[in-house]
């Protein structure tokens, strides 16, 4: 969040380290919970066998994902 | 602490102040008899010199308590007698595992189970060797007068810092509570641990030839990683075969090759012995009183005193038996060493055993008449 | 400001990944809490010691956390802990233990080291069973659960730790929930900072055991958030009101039986009525209403359904439950070696 200018738009990035992750699915539950509702889980597996999430939407930053995620693989970019 | 020169001490306070000058500044313990005059003691003692005494919970706590301040950077041991030698075991195992330097005093009592708790024996001699889980190389030691209390701790803790282990002193409760002569010198050797040379330095593996790696400290940025689960040469656990046997290899090695540095005991009369009284600790002293009566009848008898229990001297005792007809094993139990003086001899020279349970200890007369009848 | 995103702490405060918890894991989420606590008091990593004991649970900073880490033998991390903090103060101390570790087979060094006021923070991972070895009832597992050794339901009460630490003399103790992350956070870094024993139960989600345990069916890998979920449900924070009224209609049958004819029943109240789970009482409908009186009277003659529960019945209460001053262990141990130092003589 940029304070000095807070009427431009942030955008975010969310990325996952597909090596990490192993699609327990927290951040989709708690984006859908708390978030910005984005995050959804797709059909792709993850390379240690969970279905890897993806984004579906505009990430708000709230960055709860990144306090649920249990093998540090989500992350959230400016 | 006592000054140097000669003191009249109770056996367990003159151990209390062979570890405060080796350099101890931890103690962790738990009540027990007979070993609490050394608690008693350091707690006394230890903070005049800086040093922290702990009563814990109990022995598992104590035993916990030393492994962790030795990791951080302390020279550390506890006391206890049986029934908390027992409940230690699984820590000192972790000791093994985890190359924690430490001391553990056993002032033996007789057992089983709570059994005289304020007689001697020599019953927990097994349990040194072979008391916690795994395979591993135990270096112990067996004082047998107030001096060596003094002398062997410092001993003990040099051993310990040296190969990186825990070592054990087998008093018991004979040595623990008399008072005798006791002389300070002004100067102890102190050997301290080898600590880390660099930031690569492998805590947990080595190649130097001593098989003892250097030993950083918690608290100064090494992101240490100690483990009792199987690890590398890092710390970081990897239970694979080839990892648990490497590494086994080496703490047992560690101290079997360096048993002619460890070991030691000390003969008397042995020029030319007929018959050999083998004996450690408190039991050596009648042993020693039965051999001079014997010598001075004419018989040639001699005494050959193991000062470190553990490892086991087999070549010497092995040598013993080559040039003695017979080998009289002494001890406060039901015949304990006396399975290892029979292996060690190989059948050169018949052994015998003279067992003695109760909490007494065997008495000059008793071992002069064993001797007696080993000569007919 | 530069905003810490998740890549910050992993770079910073984790040695290896990925973990060996299984996916969903309540520990790695405690992980996360606890570098993030760490990082905002900035205390220097080389400061930071974490002992653990044996279990999943210990596994956290051992091999984990890269900081100096010490994994004990089961149950005695607390008294190795204790032994390092002594002989170096300066050793910012935290145990990580579980259930079973740290108030089962360690039970007595948890409620010693309350005793004393040992300067420990101490977190332990409560998911109710020994996960580590495959499930087994554990001190804090419920009342009747169903676990690898209590196929019949558990036969014994469950600790309540805050409680039981709290007597024993802890000078911070506080209980959440790994649902719960922002609290937890905030909890873990007031432990940090207390001088004093500092003890936080952490109700933690273990997807492969609960689902036994909470008869929580579906795939596994729905496992996670549906436990956290209950958490939610079965959980309020102590001193803060409810956010709306509502009641609990637990179903003779399954809820799924029962829900259309307690829907027909309420139809006059117009509620919103919900299936959750519930640590206490199982899979049951959450009826939301501002009329809970008159609800509850209607429901009483409803044979299907075999009791109302009141929002708070059987729920588990979090928060912080005690902050208080007593004398510290290693503070006093270093007050007698000035006090008696006067005729120190160097050696």
């Amino acid at each position: 969040m940029s304070i000095s200018n807070p009427s431009r738009k942030m955008k975010f990035k969310v990325l996952i380290d597909e090596s990490l992750c192993k699609g327990c699915a927290l951040c989709v539950y708690i984006c859908n919970k708390l978030g910005g509702k984005v995050l959804k889980e797709s059909n792709k597996r993850t390379l240690l066998g969970g279905t890897l999430p993806i984004l579906n939407g505009e990430c708000l930053g709230c960055r709860m994902c990144e306090r649920y995620c249990p093998e540090f693989s989500i992350t959230v970019e400016e | 602490m006592l000054k140097a020169g000669k003191h009249l001490v109770l056996g367990n306070v003159a151990c209390a102040e062979g570890a405060i000058r080796a350099g101890c500044r931890f103690f962790a313990g738990y009540p027990i008899t007979p070993a609490n005059e050394i608690s008693h003691h350091m707690s006394i003692e230890l903070p005049k010199v800086g040093g922290f005494y702990l009563q814990m919970e109990d022995e598992i706590a104590s035993i916990s308590a030393v492994l962790g301040a030795s990791w951080a950077g302390a020279k550390a041991m506890t006391a206890t007698s049986g029934p908390g030698f027992s409940l230690m075991q699984e820590g000192i195992s972790y000791a093994h595992m985890t190359e924690t330097p430490c001391v553990v005093v056993d002032v033996q009592r007789s057992g089983p189970s709570t059994g005289q708790a304020t007689m001697p024996s020599q019953m927990d001699v097994y349990q040194a060797k072979y008391g916690a889980h795994g395979d591993y190389e135990v270096v112990a030691l067996v004082p047998w007068s107030v001096q060596e209390m003094f002398d062997l701790t410092i001993r003990a803790f040099n051993l310990a810092e040296k190969f990186r282990t825990p070592v054990l002193l087998m008093a018991d409760g004979v040595i623990g509570h008399i008072m005798e002569k006791l002389v300070i010198p002004e100067q102890v050797e102190i050997v301290d641990r080898r600590r880390c040379s660099s930031r690569e330095a492998m805590p947990f593996g080595t190649d130097d030839p001593s098989r003892v790696p250097e030993m950083p400290l918690f608290g100064e940025g090494y992101r240490l990683i100690v483990t009792g689960s199987t690890h590398r040469e890092s710390g970081f656990r990897d239970e694979s075969p080839k990892y648990h046997a490497m590494l086994v290899k080496r703490i047992r090695e560690k101290i079997l090759k360096a048993e002619s540095e460890i070991s030691d005991s000390v003969g008397y009369y042995l020029e030319d012995p007929k018959i050999v009284v083998i004996s450690y600790g408190a039991t050596a002293r009648p042993s020693f009183g039965a051999v001079k009566k014997a010598r001075k009848g004419g018989l040639e008898a001699g005494l050959f005193r193991l000062r470190t229990l553990w490892p086991f001297p087999d070549r010497e005792i092995r040598r013993l038996a080559e040039a003695a007809e017979k080998l009289i094993v002494v001890e406060m139990n039901s015949g304990k060493i006396l399975r290892e003086v029979e292996r060690a001899s190989r059948g050169c020279s018949e052994v015998l055993s003279l067992p003695k349970i109760g909490g007494v200890l065997h008495s000059v007369d008793e071992i002069y008449k064993a001797i007696m009848e080993a000569y007919q | 400001m530069t905003v810490k995103n998740l890549r910050y702490y992993r770079e910073k405060f984790v040695r290896h990944l990925p973990t060996r918890f299984c996916p969903g894991c309540g520990n790695g989420v405690i992980l996360n809490a606890f570098v993030r606590a760490l990082d905002d008091l900035s205390i220097p990593q080389e400061r930071v010691l974490c002992v653990s004991g044996i279990g999943c649970s210990a596994w956290i900073p051992n091999p984990y956390f890269s900081g100096d880490s010490l994994h004990t033998t089961h149950g005695r991390a607390l008294a190795f802990a204790t032994g390092a903090k002594v002989y170096n103060r300066n050793l910012k101390t935290v145990v990580f233990t579980g259930d079973g570790d740290g108030a089962g087979i360690g039970g007595n060094h948890l409620i010693h080291a309350a005793r004393r006021n040992v300067e420990i923070t101490t977190i332990l991972v409560n998911n109710m069973n020994y996960g580590m070895t495959g499930g087994q009832t554990a001190p804090t597992t419920l009342y009747g659960g169903l676990t690898t050794t209590t196929p019949y339901g558990n036969p014994e009460n469950p600790f309540n730790l805050t409680s039981l630490v709290a007597s024993a003399g802890a000078t911070y103790v506080a209980r959440w929930s790994t649902y719960h992350v922002i609290e937890l956070t905030k909890s873990i870094k007031e432990a940090l900072q207390n001088e004093g024993f500092s003890f936080i139960e952490v109700l933690s989600q273990c997807p492969t055991q609960q689902r036994r345990m909470f008869g929580l069916s579906g795939t596994s890998s729905e496992a996670p958030q549906r436990i956290l979920e209950m958490f939610l449900e079965s959980t309020y924070i102590r001193g803060q009101p409810l956010k709306n009224n509502y009641l609990y209609a637990i179903p003779k049958k399954t809820p799924e039986a029962v829900f259309k004819s307690v829907e027909t029943k309420l139809s006059g109240f117009h509620p919103k009525l919900k299936i959750v789970d519930h640590m206490a009482f199982g899979r049951i409908i959450k009826i939301n209403t501002e009329r809970v009186e008159e609800v509850k009277r209607s429901l009483k003659d409803l044979d299907d359904v075999e009791k109302v529960a009141d929002p708070l019945e059987g729920k588990i209460e979090l928060g912080v439950f005690v902050k208080c001053e007593r004398p510290e262990f290693v503070k006093t141990l270093h007050n007698i070696i000035e006090r008696v130092g006067e005729n120190r003589y160097g050696v």
